[in-house]
């Protein structure tokens, strides 16, 4: 049997590609501080993408046929973002950036459900064949509702009593969907796991959970742009007998439940 | 072959017997092949035009931010119009949105090499 080719660079090979490659990682960090209004330099995102492709260097192994950017570029921008997310910049205190630290906290959270955007890769439904604008269109839109969930659910939180109501509309289009389409809206973006995990959980494809999200949010913001809930969405054939295992376990739909209470709440 | 000459129409008489064939003759040997020539590498792929267009990866460069930032802001117009949420809120989400997308851009592409 052949042995896999799992080989890793020489170090003047590592090191010729880290000098190679030093002003592109340096154009991650700097895409890092101007999406976030930071300074790449003062807020250290040049040495955590320097330190990040140094690593990967290290661990690079061409033999997998995986270009080094292709392999690389998550790396560097992750290693970019964590620092941003540490430096004092991030934390501004300013009032009139309340606004600018609320969205950069949403934003970041989008990298963990959304990870083809640290690739710069829009085509955010990992299954979406761009070929032209409208797929684009359709990216944007699923970002949209992401954020808008993530806000709710750090509204929600806070202790603005009025955060509730106004996301009251779209707590109640959620609170509509089957029990597994809440489940799985309630542990991506409640309580932040991974749909890899998820599906791990459930023991199904990871592909059934991103599809279905997919399909949830599409849902979600086509009953938020006509303020109305038209058709309940049917859950796919790979998530079946999952859904059905929920309902014979008693799952209570989490979404439901809160907008009961809100309901009650608000009289 | 078959004798037709004064067979009724839609009758067979009989079959005359049919000639040998020949023996085939050998092939020749494949002479000589020149070797086929490297192909040249491709040197420059021009930029497509349109946002996407053409990428089945959904692949976007720092060229088309604006073009992108634009969308987003339109595409937000739309979906919140009857969302109920707070237009300021809505402000927040929206610039969460533009800012995940801008930190995705380099004005350096991955251009598939090493």
């Amino acid at each position: 049997m052949e042995q896999e080719a799992t080989e890793t660079l020489s170090i003047e090979e590592a090191n010729e590609l880290v000098l190679k490659h030093t002003g592109w990682a340096e154009s991650i960090a700097r895409s890092v501080a101007r999406g976030w209004n930071l300074d790449w330099q003062q807020d250290g995102l040049d040495g955590a993408a320097m330190e990040a492709l140094i690593f990967c260097s290290r661990r690079y192994t061409p033999d997998r046929g995986v270009p080094f950017k292709g392999y690389a570029r998550r790396r560097v921008h992750e290693a970019a973002t964590e620092a941003a997310r540490k430096s004092k910049g991030w934390e501004k205190k300013n009032s009139n950036q309340k606004n600018e630290r609320l969205a950069r906290a949403i934003s970041a959270e989008l990298f963990d459900i959304f990870p083809g955007l640290r690739s710069g890769n829009l085509s955010v439904s990992q299954d979406e064949s761009g070929s032209d604008g409208e797929s684009v269109r359709v990216s944007i839109r699923q970002l949209l509702v992401g954020a808008t969930l993530i806000a709710t659910r750090q509204d929600l939180a806070s202790t603005d009593p009025d955060a509730a109501l106004d996301y009251k509309k779209a707590l109640h289009v959620m609170a509509k969907l089957e029990t597994i389409h809440q489940v799985i809206l309630w542990r991506i973006y409640w309580e932040e796991e991974s749909m890899r995990s998820v599906a791990s959980d459930w023991e199904i494809d990871e592909l059934n959970v991103i599809r279905e999200h997919k399909a949830i949010l599409e849902h979600v913001q086509k009953a938020l742009m006509k303020g109305s809930i038209s058709q309940a969405l049917r859950v796919r054939p790979g998530l079946k007998q999952t859904a059905l295992q929920l309902k014979r376990d008693g799952t209570e739909p989490p979404f439901s439940k809160m907008y009961k209470e809100i309901k009650k709440s608000d009289g | 072959m078959v004798d037709d000459k004064k067979g009724k129409k839609g009758s067979i008489s009989g079959v005359k017997g049919s000639k040998k064939t020949g023996q085939i003759q050998e092939t020749g040997g494949v002479e000589n092949l020149s070797s086929v020539e490297k192909a040249a590498g491709i040197s420059k792929v021009g930029k497509a035009l349109g946002i996407g267009n053409g990428k089945s990866t959904g692949q976007m460069s720092l060229a088309e931010r604006e073009q992108i930032l634009k969308m987003v802001e339109d595409e937000a117009k739309q979906f919140f119009k009857n969302s109920g949420i707070p237009k300021e809120k809505q402000e927040v989400i929206e610039q969460a949105v533009k800012m995940a997308i801008d930190t995705g851009l380099i004005d350096e592409p991955d251009d598939g090499k090493q």
